[in-house]
């Protein structure tokens, strides 16, 4: 099983969730089969991209979000996962995309090619709903059971390693954080960046 | 109930991701116990700054209260994601290891808070008493949203003991 083919098999299903993505191939791929406003492409800080949709998660209860997570990256945050679980908000969805290497910086192998069950981790922390895809098929209809769930899920999706040849995004870290942002602005019809209010205050 | 729930509530933040330390104790219960704020107990510091960083996207108004340890934990996510994308936070850090420290266990970190700070470009303020609390956590709250960069308030001992 491919990554981009579990991608393109739920890119139409995904509507205006919010998605955030993990670094890596899975960003690129995401962009050339799903660009959306709804979407936050994380571009460094391995390990953070479920603690980033779980802070998302918590401030907007009322709307699904899906972080499409690296086993390299959940492997250096394993701790968050039951920062994540005591919270254990229903509207969040952790898809992992398990290549078992840290495929971008050359393919080395990840601690799940050997005994690691990131799923048993996961359960162990207390997430609520949890299972493991090795064929599309059953990663298409677990992706639909956590999508129909109010449940605190994680799925682990078993992948092959390799990006699709697909071309590179043009979009950098703060134009997506604009672009991101205005639409939550607007969606939920608040302020997030400051108005430049203070210089009127201060010509008055 | 330790004050700097209120400063904090009148600053605007509503948000609050937390690792505990002796000096801050009672101001994370109090945070615990507020519900004017959702507090997310953190396992290691790091994972603070993306939650923080996702609750302020989402429309929170985050801080993140940790001791000087935990800031030194902090330092790839405060480059890499607060400085890539210029997402704002306010930090409150226990500054453990200054000259009022009396565990000598925190020596080390008074020596090197202030440098890291500097080397990562976020501007802080010492805090040096209680009365000073409130318009620092205002400013601080204020300067990190206009400017978008992560602000740090070192407190002090003094700074929290006098509550």
């Amino acid at each position: 099983m491919k990554r981009y083919e579990c991608l393109q098999a739920i890119a139409q299903s995904i509507g205006e969730s919010v998605v955030v993505t993990n670094i890596g191939g899975v960003a690129v791929e995401w962009q050339h089969l799903h660009d959306t406003e709804s979407t936050f492409y994380l571009w460094h800080s391995l390990g953070l991209a479920t603690s980033i949709a779980f802070g998302m998660a918590l401030s907007w209860p009322e709307r699904k979000h899906v972080v499409f997570e690296g086993d390299g990256s959940l492997l250096m945050n394993l701790g968050g996962l039951t920062t994540v679980a005591e919270k254990a908000p229903g509207n969040l969805v952790v898809v992992v995309f398990d290549n078992q290497a840290h495929e971008s910086p050359g393919g080395y192998r990840t601690a799940t090619a050997g005994t690691a069950d990131l799923e048993a981790i996961a359960r162990g922390a207390g997430f609520k709903f949890t299972t493991t895809a090795r064929t599309l098929q059953e990663f298409e209809s677990a992706f639909r059971a956590a999508m129909d769930r109010n449940e605190l899920s994680l799925l682990v999706a078993k992948v092959a390693t390799g990006t699709h040849n697909v071309p590179f995004p043009t979009m950098d870290a703060k134009e997506n954080k604009y672009r991101f942002v205005r639409w939550i602005e607007r969606t939920r019809g608040v302020t997030i960046f400051e108005p430049p209010g203070h210089v009127t205050k201060m010509r008055e | 109930m330790s004050p700097m729930v209120d400063y904090l509530h009148d600053a605007g933040i509503d948000f609050a991701a937390t690792l505990p330390d002796s000096w801050i104790q009672e101001l994370i219960l109090g945070l615990e116990q507020d519900p004017r704020f959702i507090h997310v107990p953190l396992a290691k510091e790091e994972e603070g700054v993306g939650i923080c960083a996702g609750a302020w996207m989402a429309g929170r108004r985050p801080v993140l209260l940790l001791q000087n340890s935990g800031l030194l934990n902090c330092c790839n996510a405060l480059t890499t994601l607060n400085g890539l994308y210029d997402i704002p936070l306010l930090l409150l850090v226990s500054y453990r290891g200054s000259l009022e420290e009396n565990s000598f266990f925190h020596v080390p970190l008074g020596a090197v808070t202030g440098r890291v700070l500097d080397s990562l470009a976020i501007p802080y303020e010492l805090v040096s008493t209680a009365a000073e609390l409130p318009k620092r956590i205002r400013d601080a709250a204020s300067f990190t949203r206009i400017s978008q960069r992560p602000v740090a308030l070192l407190l002090s001992k003094s700074s929290l003991e006098a509550e």
